[in-house]
């Protein structure tokens, strides 16, 4: 398995580590360099459409990290895995369903797939778990997935909908928030940007709730959080370990560290220690309005990188004005 | 107070709109053709097979000038066409890329 610096090298100067997002866990969360593709919201390329978010050269761009991965694929072979962490399509806003957005991006989907690439189902593209439920049919989406190192259960590939109030699809605050969701996706037709405004809006209005603290202050008195998701997360890995869980894992290989989701499309790299062990959480970021972030894991390896369209610096190298000889 | 008023009329017409789209359920294939009488196209196909099935044409053009008679057209006007697509992998420039092909065609019309 190669590591982080090992695949930046290998990019050619086209990954950047995202902010400071860089660090070392205290025991390997994988085997393989798994790579998590964060929310992609692809529709028919129309205005509302907030992966190619009216710039063809987000598509070109994605497509690009796809080559260079199928060229790492083909020296790494199954030791490198790719997990897209759910919402690559945007059904709440598609004209039908995955029909027509598989015919607006044939190549990033079917490169996809000839990655072999892994599918979490998000709250945007649920239905593809919903539509033939009784069948079991799922087009290999599934709810979670889980990746081991050192033969225990160390990560955790979950889209993140479930920690959210407004988007769990399991109750009726979500139902609420995707009709508000689809009204704003209409707007969308009158203007492109309005559901960044509305966005924005809404993370004002969360920051200040969280700031001040007021729903929980005796829990959290500093009025302060890392990511607003994390302590359900490392609560959900904590109550994984204890085995208080229906899945079919045995107590002897529970040893979950990392949470890995999307869904908030801002990225993040988390480390915190409770009850005697470090947790994590690596918010993978978006490939929506711009964003062109993924998550890294390799073995203790984590990161938060986004894929340029070319090498930081080339451009700058190659449109260099020559330098005016000086005046005598 | 105008745009807050704009905005409000606004969000009203979408929740409607999105409200009426929601009355529409998704079809899959079988359910479509349920509703329909349908023949595969093949090259080949008996034309006797094609008009059980679509019945008359609308349009039967006369023969382009220089043609043999034998051979002609006949135009349904309201004729329904599936096309079945498929990925398929291509090179372009030297990369991977796809493109969706129609790989069969049912003719249809509606029962």
């Amino acid at each position: 398995m190669i590591l982080c610096d090992e695949l930046f090298e290998k990019a050619g100067g086209r990954f950047q580590v995202f902010k400071n997002f860089r660090l070392q866990a205290d025991r390997n969360l994988t085997e393989k360099l798994t790579l998590c593709i964060p929310d992609m919201h692809l529709l028919e390329r129309g205005p509302n459409d907030d992966f190619l978010d009216q710039k063809p050269e987000q598509e070109d761009r994605f497509l690009a990290l796809m080559d260079f991965l199928l060229e790492v694929k083909k020296e790494e072979g199954e030791s490198l895995e790719i997990v897209q962490i759910g919402d690559m399509f945007d059904l709440w806003q598609a004209k039908g369903n995955t029909n027509m957005i598989v015919a607006a991006y044939p190549s990033i989907l079917g490169l996809m797939d000839k990655l072999k690439t892994i599918y979490v189902v998000g709250n945007h593209d649920i239905e593809l778990v919903q539509w033939y439920k009784d069948q079991g049919q799922t087009f290999g989406r599934r709810w979670r997935y889980v990746a081991s190192a050192d033969g225990k259960l160390r990560t955790l590939f979950e889209h993140g909908f479930q920690a959210d109030f407004a988007n769990n699809q399991e109750s009726w605050s979500g139902v609420i928030g995707r009709e508000i969701t689809k009204v704003v996706g209409m707007m969308e037709y009158i203007d492109p940007d309005i559901d960044v405004v509305l966005g924005s809006t809404w993370d004002s209005i969360v920051r200040a709730f969280s700031k001040y603290n007021v729903f929980t202050p005796v829990q959290d008195p500093q009025g302060f959080n890392a990511h607003e998701y994390l302590n359900f997360y490392i609560d959900l890995l904590e109550r994984y370990n204890q085995g208080k869980t229906f899945d079919h894992f045995g107590p002897e290989v529970l040893d979950f560290s990392l949470a890995v989701m999307g869904h908030t499309h801002t990225a993040r790299l988390v480390q915190m220690p409770q009850n005697g062990r470090n947790y994590y959480l690596l918010d993978c970021g978006s490939w929506v309005n711009g964003g062109h972030e993924i998550g890294i894991i390799a073995g203790k390896d984590l990161a938060v990188a986004r894929w340029e369209i070319r090498a930081k610096g080339s451009l700058k190298r190659k449109l260099r004005k020559p330098r005016r000889p000086k005046k005598p | 107070m105008r745009e807050r008023l704009v905005i409000f009329f606004l969000v009203t017409i979408a929740m409607a709109v999105t409200s009426c789209a929601h009355l529409q359920q998704p079809m899959t294939l079988s359910a479509v053709k349920a509703e329909l009488d349908c023949i595969p196209y093949e090259k080949g196909v008996s034309w006797k097979h094609i008009v059980a099935t679509l019945r008359d044409p609308d349009r039967a053009p006369l023969p382009e000038p220089g043609t043999d008679l034998r051979k002609n057209t006949r135009i349904y006007l309201d004729g329904i066409i599936i096309f079945y697509v498929e990925s398929q992998e291509v090179t372009e420039g030297g990369k991977i890329r796809f493109q969706e092909v129609a790989t069969h065609i049912d003719l249809c019309r509606k029962k």
